[in-house]
């Protein structure tokens, strides 16, 4: 008997191990003034509306503090690569407190003198791209706390297919040993520990109007319930309770069109106009058969290990059964160190491909993510090659000499050294055109992003084992199929302005992966609404023309806090030294602060200001909402007015001087009238003594 | 015995500090009548700026303030500054659109301590465009340590006026602020 007993504690402390992992994603931790208490998520609501291809996310949450003393505690989540934070209000009980966007440090500070003065408190700031975390402090004893964020994206399309994103889960950070950029770590929060409880019920609401009929909705990793008919559509979470721990994803597929269209959106914000040019490409297309040099790059370390490897293995694999005879190709697989399979491009003759998938079958996952080396090797090409591919209007495009050079590298993107990474991009990529394929949940999108955005490519997220074959289909004949090479957009702005356009580096059009173009036209809509945006590029080396006349645009919000984001974004991704750093950091930092986002440089706080800890006798010294503490050194502030006429100050001096005056008018009449009695009392008693004399 | 003239003379101070009181309030009180009309005819001229609700004047109606809850109705200046107080309840508006609304607590905005959160407040623009607040919070500052963030995002209405509102000696540090949000939600 004793035997099994055993066996069940042993069972019982590792699935109670296992519970407590689980948990640490999702929960709050909350920190008293005498030891560290938990408090449980009670519930997490998410309501998505999509309106074409903008999405605006509300994340409810609603925490409460078990404990018998006052606590605060900290959130670490993840969102979307792109999406922009721009509302945080707190409610407890009838009370809401809306946060406001500050610059981070002042942010920070607000924060932390409402917390040493005993007010609720929220902050919530940005640690690295797609890592934000929430902030609260002075929370009641058994008090309910309901915070709520929301943030604006994009949804993605590609292939015919409309992406929505929600990350549930977030990846620590793969760090390696020496010469690791610690930036990256140092950056991002101490995670929450351990939560007890329940596990995190996750409800979910989606409101789609995607502004054309659609074909089909759904998700991919959860079970829902879809409602609705034609262009619009609710869906929500079949089953809550199983929700967190997987990556929401929601795809919805139009009707198909063969042809390549585009559609214009404009916002205007502060009296500009904000406009977002969407390319949509046909499905397929077949150019000239141009010759490709295919550099497929592989990541073994040991944060693929398991599931995400075998995925990675099968993508590569997938790659070499689409090899042309008369491409060239080569294979390059990295843990702490770069291996290459040949010394460089080889023809893709029958017998270099099966020492290819020889060497792929052989490769097991362990070590670091040593990214850099391998990215350098995939860069340096055979000497001359790629040099025929320049900017001069494809007159040597797909010549005898020329190879269209495309890096394919397959990696969860957990690397610590991302700047380092970035840089080398920026100085080799020269012709070459980058494309990441994300392998896993919970990967690094953002520093994939950006490593295509730099390397004229894109990104393929691979989430679900069941996804790879149709995802690496989808990127290889993508791949094979330029549409639009050299685009260029000219956008239609009142005389002597310009338009402040992101990316600054178009991209290639490539088939089923539509292009967003986002631009701050200077001035309001209604001031161009003559003019038409005009896209020129190449097409199997042909010049081609499109036109969009400005009244013909949908109108839709979020299209510029997305340009803001982009911009924010664009301006931390352009090459060290093309640009003064403090220029750089002013120009971010202001776009965030006029647009109200969350931003590397900025946060947003919220402070009740009615203060509950402390006496409330005692006179605080925080900054309401619009009003800011006087010793902060900004020549926008203005002291307060006087707002006092004296008029009852005057008036009740008046009031008492008259009271005094009419005292003294008294009393001297009253003393004239006594006086006047004793003169006659007097008199009386002379003339009686006369007569008796 | 006191003298006659020293009665004489506190007489005419009384007289004097109670005639600085009827004339602060008497101000207030014309001043927002003559604006009244100067309003109601540029209402009727379809909205083009006010005119000078006397010859001479400085001030100009800007906005007229309105508070259901409290059956209040008030006629703002144009600047928050000391003289045109006097006539009625300033406005500023910041760039970013935080608009500022201050007035003396013994004239104007001696109702301000009545504005409770959820009340609603109504701002009308000479073309006769209404836009409408609900108070967000109220609360106690030191002007000694507390200033105005002109430069804060907006939509944001902020009212200012000094606390206590029944003090009795004037100038006073403290400020009552409420500050209050449009209900409409409009972002920019």
């Amino acid at each position: 008997m004793k035997f099994p007993r055993t066996r069940f504690l042993v069972m019982f402390v590792l699935a109670a191990a296992s519970s407590i992992q689980a948990q640490t994603r999702a929960g709050l931790q909350l920190v008293g003034e005498s030891s560290a208490v938990t408090a449980v998520t009670q519930a997490t609501e998410v309501d998505i509306r999509v309106t074409g291809l903008l999405a605006r996310t509300t994340v409810t949450q609603r925490f409460t503090n078990h404990t018998e003393g006052w606590t605060e505690g900290r959130y670490v989540f993840p969102l979307p690569d792109g999406a922009s934070v721009d509302e945080l209000r707190i409610t407890i009980g009838e009370r809401v407190i809306e946060g406001e966007v500050r610059e981070k440090a002042d942010a920070r500070q607000v924060f932390e003198q409402a917390r040493a003065q005993g007010q609720t408190a929220g902050l919530v700031e940005q640690h690295t791209d797609n890592l934000f975390s929430t902030s609260l402090t002075n929370i009641a004893p058994g008090e309910d706390i309901v915070v709520t964020i929301g943030f604006g994206q994009t949804v993605e399309y590609r292939h015919g297919r409309f992406t929505l994103r929600f990350p549930t889960t977030t990846l620590p950070r793969f760090e390696n040993g020496q010469g690791a950029d610690a930036r990256t770590l140092a950056n991002a929060p101490p995670a929450p520990t351990y939560t007890i409880g329940a596990p995190p019920r996750l409800t979910m609401a989606v409101h789609l109007a995607a502004g054309f009929e659609l074909a089909g909705v759904q998700s991919l990793h959860h079970a829902i319930e879809i409602q609705g008919r034609g262009s619009d559509r609710i869906i929500e979470l079949a089953e809550p309770e199983l929700a967190a721990g997987r990556d929401f994803e929601l795809v919805w597929t139009a009707r198909d069109e063969d042809r390549l269209q585009g559609a214009l959106f404009v916002e205007q914000m502060r009296g500009q106009a904000h406009a977002l040019l969407m390319l949509l490409p046909p499905r397929e297309f077949k150019p000239v058969a141009l010759r490709r040099e295919l550099i497929l790059v592989i990541d073994r370390s040991g944060s693929m290990q398991g599931e995400a490897f075998e995925q990675a293995r099968e993508a590569i694999r997938l790659a070499l059964d689409r090899i042309d005879h008369d491409d060239r190709f080569n294979v390059i697989a990295f843990s702490n160190t770069a291996l290459p399979l040949f010394d460089g491009p080889v023809a893709a003759t029958r017998a270099n491909l099966d020492q290819a998938y020889r060497f792929v079958e052989q490769l097991t996952a362990d070590g670091g993510t040593e990214i850099d080396a391998a990215m350098g090797l995939a860069m340096a090409g055979l000497p001359g090659v790629g040099d025929n591919r320049s900017d001069s209007r494809g007159d040597s495009r797909g010549g005898n000499l020329g190879y269209l050079r495309q890096i394919v590298f397959a990696t969860d993107g957990a690397v610590a050294n991302e700047a380092q990474v970035l840089e080398r991009i920026d100085r080799e990529i020269g012709d070459s055109r980058l494309f990441a394929i994300g392998i896993g949940h919970g990967v690094n999108d953002a520093f994939l992003n950006r490593a295509a955005r730099r390397g004229h490519g894109t990104t393929t997220l691979i989430k679900d084992p069941r996804d790879i074959a149709g995802r690496m289909s989808e990127l290889l004949v993508q791949l094979e199929s330029p549409v639009l090479e050299d685009l260029q957009i000219d956008w239609p702005v009142p005389v002597d302005t310009s338009a402040e356009t992101w990316p600054e580096r178009i991209p290639d059009l490539y088939a089923g992966q539509p292009l967003m173009v986002l631009a701050r036209l200077d001035g309001p809509a209604s001031a161009i609404d003559r003019g038409s945006v005009r896209a020129t590029g190449f097409r199997d080396l042909e010049f081609v023309e499109m036109e969009w006349p400005m009244r013909d645009y949908f109108s839709a919000t979020g299209v510029a806090r997305a340009w803001a984001q982009a911009r924010i974004e664009g301006l931390a991704d352009r090459p060290e030294g093309s640009m003064d750093a403090q220029l750089r950091h002013d120009e971010r930092l202001l776009t965030a602060l006029e647009y109200r986002i969350v931003s590397p440089l900025t946060s947003l706080v919220a402070v009740d200001r009615t203060p509950r800890r402390t006496e409330a006798a005692k006179l605080q010294r925080v900054a309401v909402a619009g009003a800011a503490p006087a010793d902060r050194n900004a020549a926008a502030l203005t002291a307060m007015p006087a707002t006092d006429a004296g008029s009852l100050e005057a008036g009740l001096r008046g009031l008492s001087i008259l009271a005094i005056v009419l005292l003294m008018i008294f009393n001297r009449r009253f003393n004239r009238l006594e006086r006047a009695r004793r003169e006659t009392d007097t008199g009386d008693a002379a003339g009686h003594a006369g007569e008796q004399a | 015995m006191i003298a006659r003239p020293v009665i004489a003379l506190l007489a005419l101070a009384a007289f004097g500090q109670l005639a600085q009181f009827g004339w602060i309030q008497g101000k207030g009180l014309v001043g927002q009548w003559l604006m009244a009309s100067s309003w109601a005819a540029s209402a009727e001229a379809g909205g083009e700026s006010p005119k000078a609700p006397w010859p001479g004047a400085r001030t100009r109606p800007a906005a007229r303030l309105f508070v259901p809850e409290l059956q209040l109705d008030r006629l703002v200046v144009q600047g928050a500054d000391t003289p045109n107080l006097a006539w009625g309840p300033g406005i500023e508006t910041g760039p970013n659109g935080h608009v500022l609304i201050a007035a003396h607590r013994d004239t104007h905005f001696r109702f301000l301590g009545d504005l409770e959160q959820g009340h609603r407040i109504e701002l009308e623009q000479p073309a006769g465009v209404v836009r409408h607040w609900r108070v967000q919070e109220s609360r106690i500052v030191d002007s000694r340590s507390t200033s105005l963030d002109m430069n804060a995002p907006g939509p944001l209405l902020t009212m200012v006026t000094c606390w206590p509102i029944d003090a009795i000696e004037a100038g006073g540090p403290l400020r009552l602020v409420v500050s209050a949000v449009p209900i409409d939600g409009e972002n920019s």
